[in-house]
């Protein structure tokens, strides 16, 4: 009985499923690509996954807020285009940094604007938004390159401290403010109350509306962060920056344990999600799978995690209803 | 019934020595006819290799330094696709070819990002071939040289040798280009160029053309450029629309009904690519309108050289195209790599193979190419 009991209480812990599924798909990458457990790849991957977890975090807080936000892939793509134009205009970097992180910011004010304000469905204004910022990325990159090669500006994604790469600290600062916002706060409670039932919690007293413009701005602060660091790895903007990156982001947070109907979610569970996702596409390239078998493989991983999720969650229901 | 037992003895006797002669005479017959067969094989090998690319010492001296060894050897695109499935194959010819003379073994990985043009889904795969030692990685990419520099610095220290194909080479200042060489093609003289000169001699100079352009990115800029320098000769022949097709046709045949049914009074499409330029002559068929016959017609010419457009050319459906050399470029980039790692030999930086506007009159050859290499089994 006691090992039931702990075994519930242990699979209850915010992304749990998804830590056994990561920890499952290291043992496997162990034994099957010789090279996964080399420091440099162990480090290569933490970098890889560092764009999806930013960007998965804000995500995270608009689906607990039973929204969505589908602009972020091209909110990315200005964030980066904004930062590098600046620096290339001769700013100092912290302004160049600002400035991105500010576009990023804007963009989420102005999907809250519609969404919030004037009533827009979500899913309709931020899909607006994507277009609209995909234009605008590819209108500042399309004919004359952004490149950057400042070095303070390279170091954020290939520089490293203490022999942890920079990249991955930045990420581990934000999950954890993120996080403990989420967990700890009244306005992250409220984020989770909207998301469960926004009229009781509009009747118990929370600013509905303000919780539901606030998701929107860390989605459009994270998706500029996550420009920012993914401009500086590539140290340049092209075209096509972020495209679908969005879609990877909500893969992260839907594998750990967000719900897309609202009120469930963690930035662990994200976090976690988005480095089971980078880990699977290292492990899969390292093996040197068939690129079309890779997507297959990818997209079969996907759906049984979820499933996997789901299954536990029904069994969790199950035994705490008796 | 002895009698009978006889014959029948002697006829099955007679029977079973026929049937070992004939399975005698047939061996005999196999045995003398593959002598022969192997004869006048390898004196055709003999007499090619020797008269034409090297002698039997010289390959002997090159298999003995080859000695067996694998090289390994990772190929991305920046999309999965016909032409690039064409560009593999004329590698894989090349690297059975040089196993077939030298003894070399290859170990060829083939990735494309999952998103169309996602630059760092190639840097992850980069690293990660990086990781594993590859001898050689071949990328092409729709990012620039910088935005590549970092993954091609680590694999500079991790001993992996960085060779670019397809890409537009003449953008780029050469010391910006870290990789060792450039297998491609100038986009600006040798694609952009050619259609808007083809375009002008067809026409007599004078007409309305529309664009149909791929995603923004290096590509079409190079090709702007080139169809630009073309036209500028040509005043009376006008640019009077364009849009964007992204590379599929699925957008180029939309861009191409909405521009035709503002306008179908139009002489010349051209569509960036070929799968835009084939979209535009799907376009003027479902529109009712005449393709290109030669005097009059609207022309439509893009730029790959896929078996699928040649085909559509040989139908009269898609005037011409502007082949790139895919296959080419495939097995340049084998025989760049084989040298440069085996031998220390010095390619050029940028490799420019032939081009060529294909149409109607001359599509045989170039058909016939692509059809042999794609015929070519995977390594």
């Amino acid at each position: 009985m006691a090992s039931k009991i702990n075994l519930r209480s242990i699979l209850r812990i915010e992304g749990a499923t998804v830590f056994f599924a990561l920890a499952l798909l290291v043992v496997f990458s162990s034994i099957f690509a010789p090279s996964f457990l080399t420091t440099e790849n162990l480090s290569n991957v933490l970098v890889q996954s560092v764009f999806v977890v930013i960007l998965g975090i804000g995500i995270t807080y608009v689906l607990i807020s039973g929204g969505i936000d589908l602009s972020v892939g091209s909110v990315m793509g200005v964030a980066a285009a904004i930062c590098v134009f600046c620096l290339n205009a001769g700013a100092p970097l912290p302004f160049a940094l600002l400035a991105g992180l500010a576009t990023g910011a804007a963009a989420g004010l102005f999907n809250a604007y519609f969404i919030v304000v004037l009533g827009f469905a979500d899913f309709i204004a931020t899909l607006g938004t994507l277009s609209l910022m995909r234009g605008v990325v590819e209108l500042m990159t399309a004919n004359s390159r952004l490149n950057s090669q400042d070095p303070g500006f390279m170091t954020l994604a290939a520089g490293s401290v203490g022999g942890a790469p920079l990249a991955v600290i930045i990420a581990l600062i934000v999950a954890l403010v993120a996080g403990v916002i989420l967990a700890r706060t009244t306005m992250g409670r409220a984020v989770y109350g909207v998301g469960l039932n926004p009229k009781s919690s509009f009747l118990a007293g929370v600013l509905v509306r303000r919780v539901r413009f606030s998701v929107f701005l860390v989605s459009g602060i994270c998706a500029g962060l996550a420009g920012i660091l993914l401009a500086s790895r590539l140290s340049s903007v092209h075209p096509a920056m972020g495209t679908g990156y969005e879609l990877t982001a909500i893969a992260a947070a839907a594998l750990g344990g967000a719900s897309l109907a609202g009120g469930r979610g963690s930035v662990l569970g994200t976090a976690l999600g988005a480095l089971f996702l980078a880990v699977l596409q290292n492990t899969l390239s390292l093996m040197s799978v068939n690129a079309f078998w890779f997507q297959i493989i990818t997209g079969v991983i996907i759906v049984f995690a979820v499933l996997l999720d789901g299954g536990i969650r029904r069994f969790l229901n199950q035994r705490s209803m008796v | 019934m002895a009698d009978n037992d006889k014959t029948e003895g002697s006829n099955g006797l007679s029977r079973r020595r026929l049937l070992g002669t004939g399975v005698a005479g047939t061996a005999v017959g196999a045995t003398m006819l593959s002598g022969i067969f192997n004869a006048s094989h390898a004196l055709a090998q003999e007499a090619a290799t020797s008269l034409i690319w090297g002698d039997a010492a010289w390959r002997k001296t090159v298999t003995d330094i080859v000695a067996g060894r694998t090289l390994t050897v990772g190929f991305t695109g920046p999309a999965a696709s016909e032409f690039y499935d064409e560009i593999e194959h004329g590698a894989f010819a090349q690297m059975r070819a040089y196993s077939d003379m030298f003894g070399v073994k290859w170990n060829w990985t083939y990735a494309s990002p999952q998103e169309h043009q996602d630059i760092n889904d190639q840097v992850n795969t980069i690293e990660a071939w990086v990781t594993n030692r590859y001898d050689a990685v071949l990328v092409c990419t729709a990012g620039d040289f910088e935005s590549m520099q970092n993954v091609y610095a680590k694999a500079e220290a991790a001993g992996t040798r960085v060779f670019q194909f397809n890409m537009p080479a003449e953008l780029w200042p050469e010391d910006q280009n870290r990789a060792i060489s450039n297998i491609g093609y100038n986009n600006t003289m040798q694609a952009g160029y050619l259609a808007g000169r083809y375009i002008a001699e067809k026409l007599g100079g004078k007409g309305k053309m529309l664009l149909i352009w791929g995603l923004p990115g290096h590509w079409s800029t190079a090709r702007r450029k080139g169809l630009d320098i073309a036209l500028a000769e040509y005043p009376e022949l006008q640019i009077v629309g364009e849009q964007r097709g992204d590379y599929v046709r699925d957008k180029a045949l939309n861009a191409a009904m909405n521009l035709l049914q503002r306008d179908p009074n139009i002489n010349a499409i051209y569509g960036e690519n070929e799968e835009m330029a084939l979209g535009a002559s799907q376009a003027i068929q479902a529109l009712g309108l005449k393709p290109w016959d030669g005097t009059d017609g609207i022309i439509t010419i893009g730029a790959d050289g896929l078996k699928s457009g040649y085909e559509s050319i040989q139908q009269g459906q898609m005037t011409a195209t502007v082949s790139v050399g895919a296959v080419d470029q495939g097995r340049q980039s084998i025989d760049t790599i084989f040298w440069n790692l085996i031998f220390g030999q010095v390619p050029p930086k940028v490799f420019n193979v032939r081009t060529q506007v294909v149409d109607k009159s001359n599509v045989e050859e170039p058909l016939a190419y692509v059809n042999w290499a794609l015929s070519v089994p995977k390594v």
